[in-house]
């Protein structure tokens, strides 16, 4: 059972590959975006703000491409 | 104890060893560049793809860079990583560029250069020697890089007179 598990476990760690520089070209679309929409961004953090008297901490540094 | 001496302080004074830039031959829009045919002048090898804001912002000073030095041993080879060369092309047409772009869809010479973000540029010294390697490209970094490209073409060529380059 133990090798069954550790044999599973294993195979599963095949599929963590680290992705290149090079091959961000996808995730740099604007479609890939967390938030595609302007609009719903402004219109959630404004509703975020005037609830929590808080802003920000709410997207990440650049879209994944590395270039930054 | 003297030989000791004398070697330490060889070590400190012997300069220090750069990396060999690993050679390669690609294809251009013209004809195959070959890096080592470039040897004699300082080379900034450039990694780029079409999807990436930073490095098409770095083209129009990559031009001028071509421009001011272009009486100088100096070269830009640009290295296009884009799986799909039409959108590199499509770029390209846009741009008034006067250096050779070359393409690299399955990204083997930027594995061999360990480029780790887009962009990421080199200087290759007169002797194919890594000198500098910059990654990401920056508008406020840009005095910073032409500078270390004036230094490295005067370290190397000391007859050849930059200084009245630095004016523009």
């Amino acid at each position: 059972m133990l090798r069954i598990i550790l044999v599973t476990g294993l195979l599963n760690l095949s599929a963590c590959a680290s992705v290149q520089p090079w091959e961000k070209g996808l995730l740099a679309k604007p479609s890939m975006a967390l938030v595609a929409d302007e609009n719903e961004i402004f219109l959630d953090e404004h509703i975020y703000f005037s609830k929590e008297a808080s802003t920000g901490g709410q997207g990440v540094g650049g879209g994944g491409c590395g270039c930054n | 104890m003297a030989v000791f001496l004398i070697s330490l302080l060889l070590s400190h004074v012997a300069r220090p060893d750069y990396l060999v830039a690993p050679e390669f031959t690609l294809p251009t829009q013209d004809t195959p560049i070959q890096l080592s045919t470039l040897q004699g002048k300082l080379v900034y090898v450039d990694f780029w793809a079409s999807w990436c804001r930073p490095c098409k912002t770095s083209f129009p000073w990559m031009i001028d860079m071509k421009e001011k030095f272009k009486d100088m041993p100096f070269e830009i080879v640009a290295i296009n990583l884009d799986k799909n060369k039409a959108l590199a092309d499509e770029f390209i047409k846009s741009q008034a560029i006067n250096f050779p772009v070359a393409f690299d869809p399955n990204a083997s010479v930027a594995e061999n250069y360990r480029v780790e973000g887009m962009p990421s540029s080199y200087l290759v010294d007169t002797r194919g020697r890594l000198r500098i390697r910059y990654t990401g490209f920056w508008n406020r970094s840009k005095d910073e890089k032409e500078q270390m490209i004036k230094d490295l073409l005067q370290q190397m060529h000391p007859a050849a007179d930059t200084t009245n380059l630095a004016e523009e």
